[in-house]
């Protein structure tokens, strides 16, 4: 029972998670280079991400990630956030 | 500081009066008749507190405000192709006019719209004072960017302003300028149709 219920845990701390080296996300609001320097200044900041790339106009964020690591979800959204933006979709390859 | 140490700056372009959390913005804006200075430091990225420091060339004389603000982000609308904002701030501080030492209490709305290729700017700040009459300034932009600049690149502004501001020497002003910025740093600098310099600056970091 026990092993059950570690399992459980393990499977819900895992949620949001994924393996991959490349987060795509995408944003709205975001038409201004000098309005989202904030956006790269912030993933910059976190362990996991090796790199930022801000694509204006495919209204996207693209995160290179270190070997063997991840950004949860809720983390990218809560960048956007406080970035000013808002997240519309999240894909990892 | 002196009213000296404002020789060179003055005017208004819109604002940033809050920014992403953690970012601090110094932000100036520069006319003859008009200076004003703002350092934020934005706690989330819908508030802010602010220094503000600005002078004021009224018919008598010079006229100085130093004061606190508190600076809000009351509405965003963050759609794919475009954003749309609501700021409301408003200080309270010292003044001086005509050698006489005061209070002085001001409050603002900012509006503002924007794609990568057009924007558009309203707003309206006025200020209470018991050392000088009450100072109104409104203040309307419309802007087209001749290319769409991506993130890492230069971007450039062609803009018109309007400010009306009945307190003051000149009474309305319009502008013709020219914005460009990359990455976080931001100038404009434009020739009223009297013939008045404009020089604004803005970095976030």
């Amino acid at each position: 029972m026990k092993k059950i219920i570690l399992l459980i845990l393990l499977m819900c701390s895992t949620t949001g998670l994924a393996a991959g080296k490349e987060v795509r996300i995408g944003v709205n609001g975001m038409v201004c280079a000098f309005c989202a320097q904030g956006i790269t200044k912030k993933f910059k900041n976190e362990a996991a991400v090796e790199s930022v790339e801000v694509n204006l106009g495919e209204k996207r964020v693209k995160l290179i990630l270190k070997e063997n690591q991840d950004i949860p979800d809720a983390k990218i959204q809560e960048i956007l956030i406080d970035s000013g933006f808002n997240v519309t979709k999240i894909e990892r390859t | 500081m002196t009213a000296a140490s404002f020789v060179g700056f003055t005017g208004q372009m819109q604002a940033h009066p809050t920014s992403f959390k953690g970012a601090v913005g110094v932000m100036t804006w520069n006319q003859p008749f008009l200076s004003d200075y703002w350092v934020t430091y934005s706690y989330t990225h819908y508030a802010a507190v602010a220094a503000r420091a600005m002078r004021m060339e009224m018919p008598e004389g010079e006229y100085v405000v130093y004061f606190p603000q508190a600076d809000f982000l009351l509405k965003r609308w963050n759609n794919p192709d475009s954003q749309a904002n609501i700021y409301a701030y408003g200080g309270a501080g010292v003044a001086k006019f005509l050698e006489r030492q005061g209070h002085a209490e001001q409050v603002g709305i900012e509006v503002d719209a924007e794609s990568r290729t057009w924007f558009v700017m309203g707003k309206w700040e006025t200020m209470w004072s018991n050392v000088a009459e009450r100072f109104d300034h409104g203040e309307f932009r419309l802007g087209l960017a001749p290319y769409e600049a991506e993130f890492s690149e230069i971007a450039s502004w062609f803009m018109i302003q309007y400010q009306y501001h009945p307190s003051l020497k000149e009474d309305y002003v319009i502008t013709p300028l020219y914005r460009v910025f990359y990455k976080s740093f931001l100038v404009e600098a434009g020739v009223s149709i009297e013939g008045d310099m404009m020089t604004n600056f803005m970095f976030h970091f």
